[in-house]
This record gives C-alpha cells, sequence and structure tokens, in this order.
C-alpha cells in the first residue's frame, strides 16, 4: 500500500515536468524561421489563400492554444506527418523503437554486468592487479568519447580482423537471422557498454568500499563467517542502493551514447532517424523523437525510484 | 606551563597550502597538469610563430600524406592537417572552458538559492533542474542546434546552458549541509544580511567540490562539442574542431588507409579530456582528505 502511494506519488510529479519539457520543445520549434504555409506557396497563391492556410493550420492562435493542442494531439498518438517522407511520423517511431531498445538493453545489460564484477572484486582487493585493471576500463570508458571507441573498434574488429561487420543490424534488409543480428550487435553494445562502465565502475567500487567498512561487516567478520558470504550476502546487498540510483544515472548517457553509436554503427534505430531528421530539417519527427525519448527516460528513472523504494524501506514514506 | 606554549606552537599552514601539497603528491595529476600546460602554450603560441593556414585548399593535393611540406598531411579538400590540429585544439578548449563556465555561473547561484531559501522559490528552481536533468543532454543539444543552426557561439551556448543542473544540484546539496552548522546560525542570529551569508559563508565552504565538478565539466563539454561536430552538426568545416576532423573517419577507406587524417585529432582530444579528468581526479583527493583515508588504509580483507 505504502509502496503504491509513493509510486502514485512519483507519477504525478512527473506530469509537471513533463509539460514543462513537452512546452520547451515546442516553443523551441516556433523559433524557427518560416511557417509551414510556406511550403504551399506556388506561383497562383493569393494573400487571401495564405491566410486561409495560416487560419486552416490554427497558425493565427496565439502560441499557449497551439501548443495545448499539439499537446492533445500528441497524447492521442498523433504526432503529425512527416516533412521528409509524408508518412506518419508515429508509424515511423514503432519501427524504430525496437532495435534502438534491443541496442540499449544489451548495452545496459553488459555495462552492469561488468561494473558490478570488476567494481565489486576492486573494492574486496584494493591495490591488486585486478583493482588497476577495472580503473583502466573506467578510465577508457569516461576518458574516451563513445565515437572514437566505436572507431577504434571497427578500425580493429571489421577492418584489420575481419571478424565482425561494421555496419547495419543484419546482412541484407529482409534478413532476420538471430546469428546475424547477434554479430551485428556485438560491436554497438561493446562500444556503449564500455563507456557506460566507465563511471558506473567507480561508483560500484566506492559504494562497496563504503560498505565494507560498516559495523556490521566487522561483526560478520569477527563471528566467522565465510569471505564470500560477507561480501555477497551482507556488503553487497546493501551496496546496491547506491548502485542503483548510478544506475538511473547512466540512462540519459545511455540514450545520448545511443544516437551517436547507432548513428556510426548504421544501426536502424531511432538514433540514425532523428540523425536524419535533422539533416532533413524534420521538425514533426525531430519533436516526436525528442518527446518521446525524454518520456522513455523519466519511465526509467521512475522505474529506478521503485526499485529503490523495494531495497531501501527507508526512503518509502 | 608557559614555558611549554612555545614547543606546542603549530606551525602557520592554511587551508590551500595543504592542497597544493595533497596535490603535487598525485602523480598522475601533475604529469596530466604539465601535458594540459604545454598543449596550452603550444596552442596559444604556435599560431604565433608559425605560418598555420587552416582554411586555404592546395589545389590537387587532396588526401595527400604526410610530407616535409605539410607534416601531418593533407585533409579531403586540401587544407593543411597540422594547422587545422592547432586551430582545431584553440576551438575544442576554448568551447570546453566558456560552456563549463556558462554552467557553472548559471548553476551555483540557482543551487545556492534553493539551499537557502525554504519557500516556493525552492520548489520551482528544483523542478525546472529535474526538468532539465531528465532530457539527455546530448538529443537536447542536437535538437537545439537543429533549430538555432550551427556556429561556434550555439554550440557553445547550448553545452553551457544544459549543463547547469549539475552544478545547481551539487550547491544545493553542499548549502543544505552547510548550512546546519552554528557559524551560519550565529551570523543569522546577529542580522547579516542573506545574500552576504550565501557568499561570505555558505560558498567557500562549498567551493572545493564544485570546483572538481567545473573540471570535470571542462572535459565533458569537450566531449559533447566534439561529438556533435564529429556527427557534422557541431562546429562547421571551413571552422576546424578535432570533432570535425574526426568526422572525416566515418568513411571506412580514411578509417583504415589515411591515418593522418584522424588519428592525430583523436590522439590530442582523448589526451586533453583524459588529463582534465586526472587533474579533477587529483583535486578532489587533494581538497577532500577524507579519500585519502579509505584509498590508504582502510581497504577490506
Amino acid at each position: 500500500m505504502k509502496t503504491l502511494r509513493f509510486i502514485v506519488k512519483r507519477i504525478l510529479l512527473m506530469i509537471p515536468i513533463l509539460i514543462g519539457v513537452s512546452f520547451i520543445i515546442y516553443f523551441l520549434s516556433n523559433l524557427i524561421p518560416g511557417s509551414p504555409v510556406d511550403a504551399y506557396i506556388s506561383e497562383t497563391t493569393t494573400p487571401a489563400d495564405l491566410e486561409r492556410l495560416t487560419r486552416k493550420f490554427g497558425l493565427d492562435q496565439p502560441i499557449y492554444i497551439r501548443y495545448w493542442n499539439w499537446l492533445l494531439a500528441c497524447l492521442q498518438g498523433d504526432f503529425g506527418f512527416s516533412f521528409r517522407t509524408g508518412t506518419d511520423v508515429a508509424a515511423m517511431l514503432t519501427s524504430r523503437i525496437g532495435p534502438t531498445l534491443l541496442l540499449a538493453f544489451c548495452a545496459f545489460t553488459v555495462s552492469m554486468i561488468i561494473s558490478m564484477l570488476l567494481g565489486v572484486s576492486a573494492a574486496c582487493k584494493p591495490y591488486s592487479a585486478i583493482d588497476y585493471i577495472s580503473s583502466g576500463i573506467s578510465f577508457i570508458g569516461s576518458g574516451f568519447p563513445v565515437f572514437f571507441l566505436a572507431l577504434v573498434s571497427i578500425y580493429f574488429f571489421s577492418v584489420r580482423l575481419g571478424w565482425l561487420p561494421n555496419s547495419g543490424m543484419s546482412a541484407s534488409a529482409t534478413s532476420k537471422d538471430f546469428g546475424d543480428v547477434l554479430r551485428h550487435l556485438i560491436q554497438p553494445t561493446m562500444v556503449l557498454a564500455i563507456s557506460l562502465s566507465g563511471s558506473n565502475i567507480r561508483q560500484t567500487r566506492s559504494a562497496m568500499l563504503e560498505v565494507l567498512n560498516e559495523d556490521y561487516v566487522r561483526v560478520a567478520e569477527a563471528k566467522g563467517m565465510k569471505r564470500r558470504v560477507i561480501i555477497l550476502r551482507h556488503a553487497f546487498r546493501n551496496a546496491l542502493i547506491p548502485i542503483t540510483t548510478q544506475a538511473g544515472l547512466t540512462v540519459t548517457a545511455l540514450i545520448g551514447g545511443a544516437v551517436v553509436t547507432e548513428q556510426i554503427f548504421g544501426w536502424p534505430g531511432i538514433g540514425t532517424l532523428l540523425m536524419t531528421s535533422i539533416k532533413f530539417r524534420d521538425y514533426p519527427t525531430i519533436m516526436c523523437i525528442t518527446l518521446y525519448i525524454t518520456l522513455g527516460v523519466m519511465m526509467v528513472n521512475l522505474i529506478v525510484d521503485v526499485i529503490y523504494g523495494l531495497l531501501d524501506p527507508r526512503v518509502r514514506t | 606551563m608557559f614555558a611549554d606554549k612555545k614547543k606546542t606552537q603549530i606551525p602557520k599552514a592554511s587551508h590551500w597550502k595543504d592542497v597544493v601539497n595533497n596535490f603535487r603528491k598525485h602523480k598522475l595529476a601533475m604529469i596530466s597538469l604539465t601535458i594540459l600546460l604545454v598543449e596550452i602554450v603550444l596552442l596559444v603560441i604556435l599560431p604565433i610563430v608559425m605560418d598555420l593556414d587552416p582554411y586555404s585548399i592546395q589545389a590537387g593535393e587532396f588526401y595527400a600524406a604526410p610530407s616535409a611540406q605539410h607534416i601531418l598531411g593533407v585533409d579531403d579538400v586540401g587544407r593543411d592537417v597540422f594547422s587545422r590540429l592547432i586551430y582545431g585544439g584553440r576551438m575544442s578548449l576554448l568551447i570546453g572552458i566558456a560552456s563549463a563556465t556558462l554552467a557553472a555561473l548559471i548553476g551555483i547561484p540557482l543551487g545556492l538559492i534553493a539551499g537557502y531559501y525554504e519557500n516556493g522559490l525552492r520548489v520551482v528552481i528544483l523542478r525546472v533542474t529535474d526538468m532539465f536533468m531528465s532530457i539527455p543532454m546530448m538529443i537536447a543539444a542536437m535538437f537545439i542546434v537543429s533549430v538555432v543552426g550551427t556556429s561556434m557561439w550555439t554550440v557553445m551556448v547550448v553545452i553551457g546552458f544544459l549543463g547547469w543542473p549539475g552544478f545547481c544540484r551539487l550547491a544545493y546539496g553542499r548549502v543544505l549541509s552547510v548550512k546546519e552548522n552554528e557559524y551560519v546560525e550565529a551570523a543569522r542570529a546577529i542580522g547579516t544580511p542573506t545574500l552576504q551569508i550565501i557568499v561570505k559563508y555558505i560558498f567557500p565552504n562549498s567551493v572545493a567540490p564544485l570546483l572538481v565538478a567545473y573540471s570535470m565539466s571542462v572535459a565533458s563539454s569537450i566531449v559533447t562539442e566534439s561529438s556533435l561536430s564529429f556527427l557534422g552538426i557541431g562546429i562547421q568545416p571551413p571552422q576546424a574542431s578535432w570533432g570535425n576532423m574526426i568526422y572525416l573517419a566515418q568513411s571506412l577507406s580514411t578509417l583504415s588507409y589515411r591515418p593522418w587524417l584522424w588519428l592525430p585529432a583523436s590522439i590530442c582530444l582523448v589526451g586533453t579530456v583524459l588529463s582534465i579528468n586526472f587533474i579533477g581526479d587529483g583535486l578532489r583527493d587533494a581538497l577532500d582528505p577524507k579519500m585519502k583515508i579509505w584509498r590508504k588504509e582502510e581497504a577490506y580483507g
């Protein structure tokens, strides 16, 4: 019951934020010089025609009314038509969301596995070889831009060694062979995962170190418990709280990194769609993607908060 | 009893002297600082003492390999890569520093205000911060740049404008913990104006983490700028930036056979970002003695 109230409260808090973000998006895209009506100008259009069109599109109304209409339409899943392809933006987005979710999910999972394994073992044995390896990977992840990691990866694994394909999601547009998709998935996933692990490893390590200094760990030690049990059952479970927070924070970085990674590896996701839309100044699509990504990030933050509440009963009140 | 006074006298020490001494012990940070300083000096001086021309096009020489005349070769349209490397470095560092400064100038005052006042103002500032934090930086930057167009100034302002929530949150958190101290209460009790309390007592006690955050912010701004330029929506040619030099490596043949076009810029970019990160780490250790203790002694097992 308490958890439920906590979740409802968090959802209610999301609403003003979402309204604010959507207003910023709408307001900014209104700053674009020119009006959608300009596209209809031909030799035969008269000023009266233009005025009629302006009224038809509702462009004569003040910005807050236009914003409200746009928001209502968006909430009903109607994002208008793409300037570039003329197709329904929502439909275009739906076809692209799968690959992005696949990539983001794999990268996130791999990154969590890497950073928990390395972070925990580094914290248990500071100044050992594993600690230096993990801080090395952490520095590569946080210091090297994603695109540089991607280029180095392509250079070695696609160009020099020829082990992995460097572009696309499958060998041909029609094939849906699982092994083929997996081969295409490895490079972008690893690049994105290592990039995310940069801060994750460090946070996991320091969270674990902090917990290992707690009195209850010393008590467990004094009682003669096995090291493995102390680390996994007593220390790690408590370290999970800061680790979850950190994981939630990396989601924004994950989305940003995914756009760059998708672009370099030609992955047919939201990121490549966004880049193409920006190049063609296809504003309905750009607005829709930005809004959806924000919504997605907020949903993930909500999930993280709920998990946080489950892990740490103290925050539920 | 009075004779003892001389012996127990504590040597004069200042906090910042300690910080400098601590920082000096951090080898990686000192090496990084040296590299960065040398780099800045080179970036400032080389265009003055050498005849560098990053813009003019050498007809018929595009993609030429490094030679005596062009020590790092020539790029895809025939511009000298070395000159572009230097001018690109100026651009990247300038944007990194300017954006981080802008972000700090917006975020820190807002965070201090939100932390000090316990009224509606705090709620508004914190909600707006939440709002900005829930939009991924790259996506927002891409969106804004696509709307207002790309130029050095827009890239700089956009990155700075999107970077402030981090500073705001940090300053806010610091104020909350500093505010509980007795000296703040005492200052309030004798009727010190609020603004003076914030500027004179709260801000100086929050400088350490903010300084670390600032150095990290310079590094991340450089990364964002180069990422945007790499994607072709940041600094536009003919203006040079490390990001738009590496952009050429998106072509597989350049990536495989013409390393002089992208490798120097990549090495400089990564080196600079890593150096700034290491300096930030060194600062963190030097400013916060608590971190040092667990690093050295309180290790487990």
